[in-house]
């Protein structure tokens, strides 16, 4: 009798543990479903799908997603539903664009790879200024671009800073590790500037001061971590731009969870550039290589 | 005391036993192989003890030299060199493929380590015959005398090149700071980590084995790029070579990523044997920032390229606006070799929209350019897993 209590007790505290065990590793990855993919729409044979799409801005205020379509010279912008809305080349002037933000007045700041320069469109006017930037003299190149508090926040490719400018382009703040190979993509934040450093994936979290706050090794094997974002409850999401995965890791460094994977099929990423929480809580993965930014939800 | 009797008589037994059996393989074996094969010089402890069993099987085996097992199989079992790797970053090809063979003798040998040749050098020759057949003015001791494993190691390292360690702590080993200090006198800094930049560990034409080829600020003086206190940016190469580097640069893929000085990742500012000035042979200068790359490619079972194409002649090394900083889109780099590209029965090309993602149609759409585990370097499985992504209905 006793025997057998132990057996179903025994049983009890297994079953537990493995659905724990379950719940623990994969509820974060299963918990992610596909909800659309951002593309342009094939009306006719003139039309072009969009091509290296690298940078993604969302608006909340008009609800609308904007997507740098690199190749193509031009930017494309969709609704909160995921609808085609528009495109706009700005007179086939565009050189590269790679990231942009839009500012409340109607002025669209545009990263122009192309020109290395960090472009002012003014859609009311239609005029446009393409402005080279630099940093106590050193010439910068625009990578990933920012908004926050009224200020630009840009990623210098070169030396992999984030470097702040008041919005009217003059120097503020440069964030920067000493002794770390430079960022590979930054996020801004109300508690400050978290960058991941290139190649080793290192994620550092800097005051808006410029103080380091704190040093996170992601726990965890990534072939080629390149881009990141900071979730709503605190979690790290980084792109291994190789592997095809978001991996989750806690602000300790350890590994939660792993999703998607390498492919062209639905929910596959090949050549992922850009990583970005929208205000309605949907993950966008900017999928540069399968030419569409596809958007996730829990 | 019936138990000492049993173990001592079985003991006994066991010995007399292989002896026997040892001593009847030699009697039997050296019948038709001739004994001086086997013997004088450094011989393998089997063979010495006659153990030819250990090895070969007398009657049939499905290995060639009726090997018992494959030849790393037999060797692994009683040369623990794994435990050497300790998850090494770099392993040596021959010990990769299991090709323990390629460079020692399984019977006898003239030097130690039963190598094929007497000195170490002597069996790297035979694969890098091309790269160490060079004749230098000035050589290197350790190379002349054949001596690669002074800084090499034949098996593992988790140094670039297989080196032991990492220069400079490799050459502080036979060169002092002294002396490489009384060298150096009146440099600009302290000499640091980069022996190799200036320095070639096998020889040169030039004294104090410096590189055959310079760099021209170097060639004219250290103070046209130093000052000393600054480190020399990338900014400071650009200011020579705007005309020919910078519109590279100013592309959505490129290559700025060092802090300070993104030229001196991939070339050397002051020597090297190339005319581009790199560091090394192409890709011994990607490799060490795109190791998946290359790990993946040595563990795909169809890897691509497989002649000694270099990652330049795919990708434009600087920058350009291709994904992965190709050089062209995924038909035309490909078509530089494949003849046949745009000529065969799938459509591909601008008009053609792949299903899964309504982008132009390529080779990349199918295969993957480093290579794969299924044949052609296709993605998925050609006979149908890959076909069904997009033909639904096949």
């Amino acid at each position: 009798m006793k025997g057998s209590l132990l057996i179903r007790t025994t049983r009890v505290i297994l079953w537990a543990l493995l659905i724990s065990l379950a719940l623990t590793v994969d509820a974060g990855a299963t918990a992610w479903q596909w909800q659309f993919s951002l593309k342009a729409p094939i009306i006719n044979k003139d039309s072009k799908p969009m091509l290296m799409p690298a940078g993604l801005f969302i608006d909340p205020v008009r609800k609308l997603y904007y997507v740098a379509d690199t190749e193509n010279n031009r930017l494309v912008s969709f609704t909160d539903k995921g609808e085609f809305k528009n495109m706009f080349d700005a007179g086939k002037r565009l050189n590269s664009p790679y990231d942009l933000i839009r500012e409340k007045g109607g002025v669209l700041w545009v990263v122009e790879a192309g020109r290395n320069s960090l472009t002012r469109i003014d859609l009311k006017s239609r005029k446009m200024e393409s402005k080279s930037l630099e940093w106590n003299g050193d010439i910068v190149f625009p990578h990933r671009l920012a908004e926050y508090d009224n200020a630009f926040y840009i990623l210098d490719k070169k030396s992999g800073d984030v470097l702040c400018y008041s919005n009217k382009l003059k120097q503020k703040t440069r964030y920067m590790v000493k002794g770390s190979r430079g960022f590979a993509d930054f996020k801004v934040r109300k508690d400050g500037i978290w960058g991941i450093e290139r190649l080793n994936g290192t994620v550092y979290h800097l005051g808006h001061n410029g103080k380091l706050i704190n040093k996170i090794i992601p726990k965890g094997e990534m072939s080629f971590p390149y881009a990141l974002e900071i979730g709503p409850a605190g979690l790290i999401y980084i792109v291994d731009r190789h592997a095809g995965t978001i991996n989750v890791f806690d602000q300790a460094g350890r590994f939660k969870y792993r999703f998607l994977g390498a492919g062209q099929v639905r929910g596959r990423l090949y050549y992922p550039e850009e990583l970005m929480f929208d205000p309605w809580g949907r993950l966008c993965v900017v999928d540069s290589g399968n030419g569409r930014v596809e958007v996730f939800s829990r | 005391m019936r138990h000492i009797m049993v173990t001592i008589i079985l003991t006994f037994a066991a010995l007399v036993f292989s002896m026997t059996s040892a001593s009847a393989a030699r009697t039997v074996c050296f019948s038709c192989h001739a004994r001086k094969n086997f013997s004088g010089g450094v011989v393998h402890k089997p063979v010495a003890r006659g153990k030819c069993t250990l090895c070969h099987s007398p009657h049939v085996a499905k290995n060639k030299g009726l090997l018992q097992k494959s030849v790393s199989g037999l060797c692994l079992g009683c040369h623990d060199i794994e435990k050497e790797e300790k998850g090494a970053l770099l392993i040596h090809k021959p010990v990769k493929n299991g090709n323990c063979l390629a460079c020692h003798n399984p019977h006898k040998s003239k030097g130690r380590g039963l190598l094929r040749e007497d000195r170490p050098g002597q069996v790297c020759y035979r694969c890098h015959e091309a790269e160490l057949a060079a004749k230098f003015k000035y050589s290197h001791s350790p190379f002349k005398a054949g001596n690669c494993d002074a800084c090499h190691s034949p098996h593992y390292a988790d140094h670039f090149l297989l080196l032991k360690s990492e220069p400079p702590e490799l050459c502080r080993q036979c060169h002092p700071d002294a002396a490489i200090a009384r060298g150096h006198k009146g440099f600009p800094r302290k000499p640091g980590k980069g022996c190799l930049t200036c320095h070639n560990p096998h020889g040169s034409n030039n004294k104090n084995l410096i590189r055959n080829v310079l760099h021209q600020p170097y060639k004219e003086g250290c103070d046209n790029c130093h000052d000393g206190k600054v480190p020399v940016t990338t900014d400071m190469c650009l200011e020579c070579h705007e005309d020919d580097i910078q519109k590279d640069l100013f592309t959505s893929h490129n290559h700025l990523v060092d802090p300070v000085n993104a030229c001196v990742k991939c070339h050397s500012p002051h020597a090297s044997d190339r005319k581009d000035l790199l560091r090394g042979r192409q890709e011994r200068v990607c490799r060490p920032c795109h190791i998946d790359t290359f790990k993946r490619k040595e563990d795909a079972l169809h890897p691509h390229p497989k002649d000694k194409a270099t990652c330049k002649d795919c990708h434009a090394v600087h920058g350009s606006n291709q994904i992965a900083m190709l050089k062209g889109d995924g038909i035309k780099v490909c078509a530089n070799c494949h003849e046949t590209q745009g000529k065969f029965t799938h459509p591909v090309g601008d008009k053609v929209h792949d299903p899964r993602t309504g982008q132009p149609l390529t080779c990349v759409s199918c295969h993957y350019p480093h290579g794969t585990n299924f044949e052609f370097n296709l993605k998925l499985n050609g006979a149908r897993d890959l076909c069904i992504q997009c033909h639904r209905s096949y």
